[in-house]
């Protein structure tokens, strides 16, 4: 059995759990499963051990530091490591070691995690699958065949397959929730500027988010507690006080007021039967709990989505003006053709988003008064086959986690059951600005009143 | 229908990024004007000279000083 964070903290509290052992056990299933989900792009199994041996010293000699003391843990490889290559999954940076790392790293080394290795990414967190990379793309733990999403890909194999507990994600559009929902995970896009970018290759300068990602949304605000804060080498980051974000777990959900964003997932951008059944589940679930559920009604999905891309192409263009112009043909091929996509949009069009933006961002505000959260899609339905993923994507279909990149609030995605394929489905659970522990209540709440938690993918041995 | 995108305007809007296409890259790229071009006109609403973006400054205790 692959535990929690939350059980394997009390297991080692308690000198039950040694994190040598805990980090055997995760390296044990890398070594089974890696050559086949290429989650990792760098295993730094000797760093882990010995973290993990150190970790165990220090905690059988003072107790550990906090819940994330032995916890192994990986990272998306556009975070910069000190003495770690990182390539942001790109020719551009092959051979790259930073001397510093980035401010996420650091607060997870401080809080005692053990660094499992780099995960796999789509190159600079865009586009995706690409297969002329100098690593291959990683693959879905419920079906190797099928796509993982992307871009925090390998991350959300990782966690799936039990081979790290917890790892970061980012998200521009949906690169955190998508691959949790896709894999069958929880993952948390939080609010903007709440978790410091310092040391994190750019997708997209506004739009940009860190977050955890982990097996269940408990473990997303473990993993949270120890990531915020305002960091003023991030330019946008919040200076705001940090909750704890565990305290509202297993206070019910009598009274919490819940409105549903149902057009998004049923006509704006109609989805699967198994993710609108499993929506359909949840809301039940969470009357059961006690929410008090309403609908509500918004601008349509696409609105919000072409906001957000053209924001998107415009600042991502920028971040890579100077390599697009000197070395597009070292990206893979999908990416050249993304980043020429900032070609076609001018200065004049990006403002347009950017003032449609304030709207929508009011919108979203006036929507969610008297409410605690929203709940929309987390995506289409099962995870597509590896080689369906369309190069235009992002003209293909709308995307349900993008209005929350837009508006800055914060959201996760949490796993509502399978599909006739075996795969996950889900759903996404928004909140306010910084109210981060709300969203955890309820989405934690709908966890453990529910049996999907139970089941891991068939490879990890269900 | 938006306004077709002619090899010659995409080639001045490619030379302007500094960008250097393939010819294939650039009849994929052309593929993407319509719904580019629906996009664009999704963002442009009848808002007036008046409407801000969404920049603010945040002023920190040391720029204040």
């Amino acid at each position: 059995m692959i535990p929690t964070i939350a059980e394997a903290a009390k297991l080692i509290a308690a000198k039950k759990l040694s994190p040598v052992e805990l980090t055997q056990a995760c390296l044990s299933r890398m070594h089974a499963m890696d050559d086949t989900l290429h989650a990792f792009i760098l295993p730094t199994e000797e760093r882990a051990l010995s973290e993990a041996r150190a970790a165990e010293a220090e905690i059988m000699k003072s107790g550990p530091r906090g819940p994330m003391h032995g916890i192994p843990i990986g990272l998306k490889d556009i975070v910069d490591t000190a003495g770690l290559e990182t390539t942001c999954q790109s020719r551009l940076l092959a051979g790259n070691v930073p001397d510093k790392d980035a401010m996420c790293a650091v607060k997870l080394a401080s809080a005692g995690s053990v660094l499992m290795g780099k995960l796999t990414t789509h190159e600079f967190a865009d586009g995706g699958p690409s297969f002329d990379l100098p690593k291959p793309p990683s693959r879905n733990p419920w079906n190797p065949d099928h796509f993982t999403a992307g871009s925090s890909s390998g991350t959300g194999a990782a966690v799936a397959a039990g081979m790290i507990l917890c790892g970061i994600g980012t998200d521009t559009g949906g690169s955190i929730r998508g691959p949790a929902a896709l894999c069958g995970i929880a993952g948390i896009k939080p609010t903007y500027g709440l978790v410091s970018r310092a040391g994190v290759a750019p997708a997209a300068f506004s739009l940009d988010h860190i977050g955890p990602m982990a097996w269940t949304s408990e473990d997303c605000a473990i993993m949270l507690q120890a990531l915020a804060g305002h960091d003023p080498a991030d330019p946008a980051s919040a200076n705001q006080p940090i909750p704890d974000y565990t305290a509202l777990l297993g206070t019910g959900l009598k009274g919490v007021k819940v409105g549903v964003i149902r057009h998004f997932h049923e006509t704006d951008a109609p989805v699967a039967p198994a993710t609108q059944a499993g929506i359909d589940n949840a809301m039940a679930v969470l009357r059961d709990l006690g929410a008090i559920v309403s609908d509500v009604t918004v601008s349509p999905l696409q609105d919000w989505h072409a906001c957000g891309s053209l924001i998107s192409m415009a600042e991502r263009a920028t971040a890579y003006e100077e390599w697009a112009r000197t070395r597009l043909s070292e990206f893979s091929e999908r990416v050249q053709r993304r980043l020429a996509l900032g070609a076609m949009v001018s200065a004049v069009d990006y403002l347009q988003a950017v003032r449609r933006r304030r709207e929508l961002r009011a919108e979203l505000k006036a929507a969610m008064a008297g409410l605690d959260v929203v709940i929309t899609a987390g995506a289409y339905g099962e995870a597509a086959k590896m080689d369906a993923i369309p190069r235009w994507d992002v003209f293909a279909a709308p995307s349900f986690t993008i209005p929350f990149n837009v508006t800055g609030y914060p959201a996760i995605a949490v796993c509502t059951g399978f599909g006739p394929l075996g795969l996950p489905v889900s759903m996404q659970v928004v909140g306010k600005p910084f109210q981060e522990a709300t969203v955890f209540r309820v989405a934690d709440a709908f966890e453990k009143a529910t049996e999907f938690r139970n089941k891991r993918p068939a490879m990890v041995g269900g | 229908m938006p306004p077709k995108l002619t090899d010659e305007s995409l080639d001045y809007l490619l030379d302007a990024a500094g960008l250097v296409l393939t010819a294939e890259q650039k009849a994929d790229l052309a593929t993407t004007h319509e719904a580019l071009t629906a996009m664009k006109a999704r963002v442009r609403k009848p808002r007036g000279r008046m409407a801000e973006p969404a920049h603010t400054f945040g002023y920190t205790a040391e720029d204040l000083a």
